[in-house]
C-alpha cells in the first residue's frame, strides 16, 4: 500500500514536471512560459524531497524557484519590446532540435532499460550536516572555487548590464 | 717567352672579354668612355695572346694532326664525363686572329661610331660577350662546350641585333634571328645527343678516331642522319639557305654589330664547326654533295637577290649569304683550305665594307637607300678609297684577298663537279656586279641628296683607323696566305698546293672586270637605263626584289601550319584543359556552396547539429559495444 | 513496482530533452535560458536519483547538486545581463538575427 502510493506519487510528479516544462517550451506567451517553469522547478523540488534530499529540495525552492524564476521575470519585464504580451516563437531549427532530443530520449531510454538496476541506496539521516561538513573539509576547494564563481559571475552581470559608456 | 705563356693560357682569350662584359655589366655601364676603354684594352689583350698563341704554333710545329689540347673535367655524370678545355691546331688559331682582330678594329670603331648613344657602356659590354663567345667557341674541346659557346653567340646576336630595343623592327628582327637560328640549333643538340649516346664521348680528338673506325665497320647510315642533324646547325647559324632569313633583317642592329656578325663572331661559326667536325663528313659523300649542293645554291640564290636591293646593309647582308655559300660549297668538295682560306679573307674584306657603309651612313644620317646618296668620292675620299678595296677584294680582282681565296674555291669545285663550278663562277660574276653597283651609285653618281651631300664628311680618327688597317688586310691577306703557305698548315689531310689554274683565274677575272663594265654603264655613264632592264627582266626582277617572298611563303607556312596547330592546342586548352580544371573548381565551388548553406550564423542550428553528432555517435558507440559484448 | 534509479533517469533524460529543445529551437533568449534551466534541473534529478538509489556511503551526489545549482544560478544571471545588453543594443533578444558567424 505504501509502496503503491509512493509509485503513484512519483508518477503524478513527473506528470507535473513533465507537463509544465512541455508548456515552458510549447508556450506561445512568454510570461506563462516563466511561471510554468517556477511550477516545474518546485516539481522537482519536491522529486528531491522525495528522493531524500531535503536540503537540495529547500534549496530548489528558494534559489531556482525563487531567484532563477525572479530573474527570468524580469527578463522578460526588460527586454519587452511593444505592448501586448512578450512572445515566444520557435525559430527553423524546429524539425533538427525535434530529431536531436527525440534521438537523445530513444538512446536513453536504451540505455537505462538494457543496464540493470543496481541494487542498494544510501539515505542520510541528516543530510545539512553531512553536505556542510563535506562542504568545509573535503571539498573545500571547490567551495572556493564555486564562491569566486559567484562573484565573478555577480561582478560580470553587473558590467554587462551597466554598458560601457554609462557611468 | 710570351709565346709560350700564350699557349700555356689560351684559355685566358675568351676569358678576358668575358671580364670585360661582367665589369662594364656590372660596374662601369654608365661610364661610356671608361667602358669603351675597358672593352678595348681586353680585346687588344686577347689580340696578343692570339698572335702569341699563333706564333707559339708555327714556332712548335703545331699542326692538324698534333694539336695542343688542354682540358679539365667539368663535370661527372653516371658515365657521362663531360670535359672543358683548350684545342689548339692551325684551324683554332687562325680564327683566333680572325676574330680577335676583327672583334678589335670593330671595338675601335665602335667608339667613334656609338659616340653619343645612350646605350654606350652597353653596347660595348655586348661587343666583348659576344667577342668572348666566339673566342670561345673555336677554342672548344668537344662538342658540347662547342654548343655552349654557339648558343652564347646565338644569345648575344639577339641582345645586339636588338639593341635598338626602343624599335619595333629592331625587336623583331632580334626574334626572328634568335628563333630561326634556334631552328638549326635544335638540329645540332639532336646530332650531338646521338653522337653521345652512339659513342660514348663528344671530344673532338677522340671522335676523330672513332668515327672513320665505326664506319668502316657499321656502313654510313646512321652517320649520315648524325650528320644532317649537326650541319643543320651551321645551316641556320651561317644563314644557309632555306634559313638564311635572319641574316638580312639582322640589319637592323648597329652597322658595328652587323660588321662583327657577318666577318668574324656569328655566321662563321657555322662553317668552322663543319671544318672542325670534317673528319665525320669526309666520311659521307652524300652529305657532302649536300653541304656543296646546299653552299652553291645559297651562294647563287643570295646574289641574285643582292642585285635589285637599294639599302646599302642589306646588299651586303645578301653578299654575305652569298659568300657563307662559297664556304660551305668549298666545303662540300672538300676542300677545308679553300673554305677557310675565304673564310679569313672574307672576314677582312667584309668587316670593311661594313664598317665603310656605316660610315657612309653616319655621313648620310642613317640614309640607308644608296639611290638617295651618289657621289660621295669628293666628300669621303678615305672611306671611298678603303670601300674600293673592299669591293675589289669581293670581286675577285687581282691581287687583292678575294681573288686568291675565290680561286682556290673555284679550283676546288671545277675539281669535283662541273655544275657547281659554272653555278660559283656564275656566283662570281655577279657578286662583281652588284658590289659595283653598290659602290658606283654610292660614290661615282651624281648626288641625289644635295642637302645631305653637303653635310657629308669623313668619320672621325677612330673609324678611319680601322678602315685603313682592314683595307690593307683586305690587300694584302690573300697574297700572303698564297705565298706562305696557308695551305700547309690550315688543312685536312694533306697538305694543299698552292697554285692557281691559269684558265680559271683569267676567266673569273674577265667576268668580273666585264660585270664592272657593265654596272658602270648602267649607273655611272647612264647608257642603259636601268629601269628599261627592270621592266625588260619582269618577273624575274619583282621576284628577286622581293627575295624570292620567301618570307612570304614561310609566313603563310606559318599561318596555316603553326597557326592551326596553335588552334586545335588552343581548343583542347580552353575546352578539354582548361575544362577539367574548371570543371573542378566549379565542383569544389558547388560543394562549398552547398556546405556554406550550413554556415548560417545560427549558434543555435550549430549547437542543434552538434548535439545530433554526439547522440549519433553515442548511440553507435553503444551499438558497437553491444555487438562487442555480444548482447546484440 | 517500487520506484527505482531507471525511473528516476527516464524522467530525467525527457526533462533534458524537453530543455533541449527549448534550448534549440526558441527564438527568444529568455526563452533558451529557460530550456537551459530545464536541462540543469534533469541533471541534478540525475546526480540526486545515483546518490539515492546505487551504494555509495556519503552525499557526494547531492554536494554535486549543490555546486551545480550554484553554476546554475550564475549562469542565469549573466544570461539575463547578456539579454539585456543585447536588447539595449539592437533591440530584439532574438537569436536568430544574431548571425554575426554566418560564413
Amino acid at each position: 500500500m505504501n509502496e503503491m502510493i509512493s509509485t503513484l506519487v512519483f508518477y503524478v510528479l513527473a506528470m507535473v514536471i513533465l507537463g509544465t516544462a512541455l508548456g515552458v517550451v510549447m508556450s506561445r506567451n512568454l510570461v506563462h512560459s516563466a511561471l510554468l517553469m517556477t511550477a516545474c522547478f518546485i516539481g522537482v523540488g519536491i522529486l528531491f524531497f522525495y528522493l531524500d534530499a531535503d536540503f537540495l529540495g529547500a534549496m530548489e525552492f528558494m534559489l531556482y524557484s525563487g531567484g532563477v524564476a525572479i530573474l527570468v521575470v524580469m527578463g522578460v519585464m526588460l527586454t519587452k519590446r511593444h505592448d501586448g504580451p512578450p512572445g515566444n516563437p520557435f525559430n527553423n531549427n524546429t524539425i533538427l532540435a525535434l530529431g536531436g532530443a527525440g534521438l537523445f530520449v530513444l538512446v536513453m531510454i536504451g540505455v537505462v532499460i538494457s543496464t540493470p538496476a543496481p541494487a542498494g541506496g544510501y539515505v542520510s539521516p541528516d543530510t545539512v550536516n553531512e553536505l556542510a561538513d563535506m562542504m568545509l573539509n573535503k571539498y573545500i576547494l571547490p567551495f572556493e572555487i564555486a564562491a569566486t564563481l559567484l562573484l565573478a559571475a555577480l561582478v560580470g552581470a553587473i558590467i554587462l548590464a551597466k554598458g560601457d559608456g554609462e557611468a | 717567352m710570351f709565346y709560350d705563356f700564350a699557349l700555356e693560357h689560351a684559355w685566358l682569350i675568351p676569358l678576358l672579354p668575358a671580364m670585360a662584359f661582367v665589369i662594364i655589366g656590372m660596374i662601369t655601364r654608365s661610364y661610356g668612355k671608361l667602358s669603351a676603354a675597358i672593352a678595348v684594352c681586353m680585346s687588344f689583350i686577347s689580340f696578343l695572346l692570339s698572335s702569341g698563341v699563333t706564333y707559339a704554333l708555327v714556332n712548335y710545329g703545331i699542326s692538324v694532326e698534333q694539336p695542343f689540347v688542354q682540358q679539365l673535367n667539368w663535370m661527372h655524370i653516371g658515365s657521362v664525363s663531360i670535359s672543358m678545355g683548350v684545342l689548339i691546331d692551325p684551324l683554332t688559331a687562325m680564327m683566333l686572329m680572325v676574330v680577335s682582330t676583327v672583334s678589335l678594329l670593330v671595338q675601335i670603331y665602335s667608339v667613334g661610331y656609338m659616340k653619343g648613344d645612350k646605350g654606350y657602356g652597353r653596347f660595348f659590354a655586348f661587343l666583348s660577350l659576344f667577342a668572348a663567345s666566339m673566342l670561345g667557341l673555336v677554342l672548344a674541346v668537344n662538342f658540347l662546350q662547342m654548343y655552349v659557346f654557339w648558343e652564347l653567340v646565338g644569345l648575344c646576336s639577339y641582345l645586339l641585333i636588338g639593341f635598338y630595343y626602343y624599335k619595333v623592327s629592331a625587336r623583331e628582327a632580334a626574334k626572328k634571328a634568335f628563333m630561326t637560328t634556334r631552328v638549326g640549333d635544335f638540329g645540332l643538340l639532336l646530332g650531338i645527343l646521338l653522337l653521345q649516346i652512339n659513342f660514348g664521348t663528344l671530344d673532338f680528338m677522340e671522335l676523330r678516331e672513332i668515327i672513320p673506325a665505326y664506319i668502316s665497320m657499321a656502313g654510313t647510315g646512321l652517320m649520315t642522319v648524325i650528320a644532317l642533324l649537326v650541319f643543320v646547325g651551321p645551316i641556320g647559324k651561317s644563314g644557309q639557305f632555306p634559313l638564311h632569313v635572319w641574316l638580312p633583317d639582322a640589319m637592323e642592329g648597329p652597322t658595328p654589330v652587323s660588321a662583327l656578325i657577318h666577318a668574324a663572331t656569328m655566321v662563321v661559326a657555322g662553317v668552322y664547326l663543319v671544318g672542325r667536325a670534317f673528319f665525320m663528313f669526309t666520311e659521307l659523300p652524300c652529305v657532302m654533295n649536300v653541304i656543296a649542293w646546299v653552299g652553291g645554291f645559297t651562294a647563287f640564290f643570295a646574289a641574285s637577290i643582292a642585285f635589285t636591293q637599294t639599302a646599302i646593309k642589306r646588299i651586303l647582308a645578301y653578299s654575305t649569304i652569298s659568300q657563307l655559300g662559297y664556304m660551305m660549297l668549298a666545303l662540300g668538295v672538300g676542300s677545308l683550305t679553300a673554305s677557310f682560306f675565304h673564310l679569313m679573307t672574307h672576314a677582312f674584306f667584309k668587316a670593311l665594307l661594313f664598317l665603310c657603309a656605316g660610315a657612309v651612313m653616319h655621313a648620310m644620317a642613317d640614309e640607308a637607300n644608296i639611290f638617295k646618296m651618289g657621289g660621295l668620292r669628293k666628300k669621303m675620299p678615305i672611306t671611298f678609297a678603303t670601300m674600293t678595296i673592299g669591293v675589289l677584294a669581293i670581286a675577285g680582282i687581282p691581287p687583292f684577298a678575294g681573288f686568291f681565296s675565290k680561286d682556290e674555291i673555284l679550283l676546288a669545285a671545277a675539281q669535283v663537279s662541273t655544275p657547281l663550278y659554272v653555278l660559283a663562277t656564275l656566283t662570281a660574276f655577279m657578286t662583281a656586279f652588284y658590289m659595283a653597283r653598290l659602290l658606283f651609285v654610292t660614290f661615282c653618281a651624281e648626288p641625289a641628296n644635295e642637302e645631305s651631300y653637303e653635310h657629308a664628311h669623313e668619320p672621325s680618327k677612330f673609324m678611319l683607323f680601322p678602315l685603313i688597317v682592314l683595307a690593307a688586310l683586305a690587300v694584302v691577306s690573300g697574297l700572303w696566305g698564297h705565298l706562305e703557305g696557308f695551305g700547309e698548315w690550315v688543312r685536312f689531310g694533306h697538305p694543299h698546293e698552292a697554285g692557281i689554274d691559269m684558265t680559271i683565274a683569267v676567266s673569273s677575272t674577265i667576268l668580273s672586270f666585264i660585270a664592272f663594265g657593265i654596272a658602270w654603264n648602267i649607273y655611272v655613264a647612264k647608257r642603259w637605263s636601268s629601269d628599261t632592264i627592270a621592266e625588260k627582266t619582269g618577273i624575274l626582277y619583282k621576284l628577286s626584289y622581293n627575295k624570292f617572298y620567301i618570307d612570304e611563303i614561310y609566313e603563310a607556312l606559318i599561318k596555316v601550319f603553326v597557326d592551326g596547330v596553335a588552334k586545335v592546342f588552343y581548343w583542347i586548352d580552353i575546352y578539354i584543359v582548361d575544362g577539367i580544371v574548371n570543371g573542378l573548381a566549379h565542383l569544389v565551388g558547388g560543394i562549398s556552396w552547398i556546405l556554406s548553406k550550413a554556415q548560417n550564423g545560427q549558434a543555435q542550428h550549430y549547437s542543434g547539429v552538434f548535439i545530433c553528432g554526439v547522440v549519433i555517435l553515442v548511440a553507435y558507440s553503444l551499438y558497437y559495444l553491444a555487438v562487442l559484448g555480444g548482447a546484440l | 513496482m517500487s520506484i527505482g534509479l531507471g525511473h528516476c533517469l527516464l524522467l530525467a533524460a525527457m526533462l533534458f530533452s524537453i530543455g533541449l529543445y527549448g534550448a534549440l529551437a526558441k527564438r527568444n533568449i529568455i526563452a533558451i535560458l529557460m530550456g537551459i534551466e530545464l536541462m540543469l534541473n534533469a541533471v541534478n534529478i540525475n546526480f540526486v536519483a545515483f546518490n539515492r538509489f546505487t551504494v555509495v556511503s556519503d552525499l557526494t551526489g547531492q554536494l554535486m547538486t549543490v555546486f551545480a545549482i550554484t553554476v546554475g544560478v550564475a549562469e542565469v544571471a549573466i544570461g539575463v545581463a547578456l539579454a539585456y545588453r543585447i536588447y539595449n543594443d539592437r533591440l530584439t533578444i532574438n537569436v536568430d538575427e544574431l548571425d554575426n558567424m554566418k560564413g
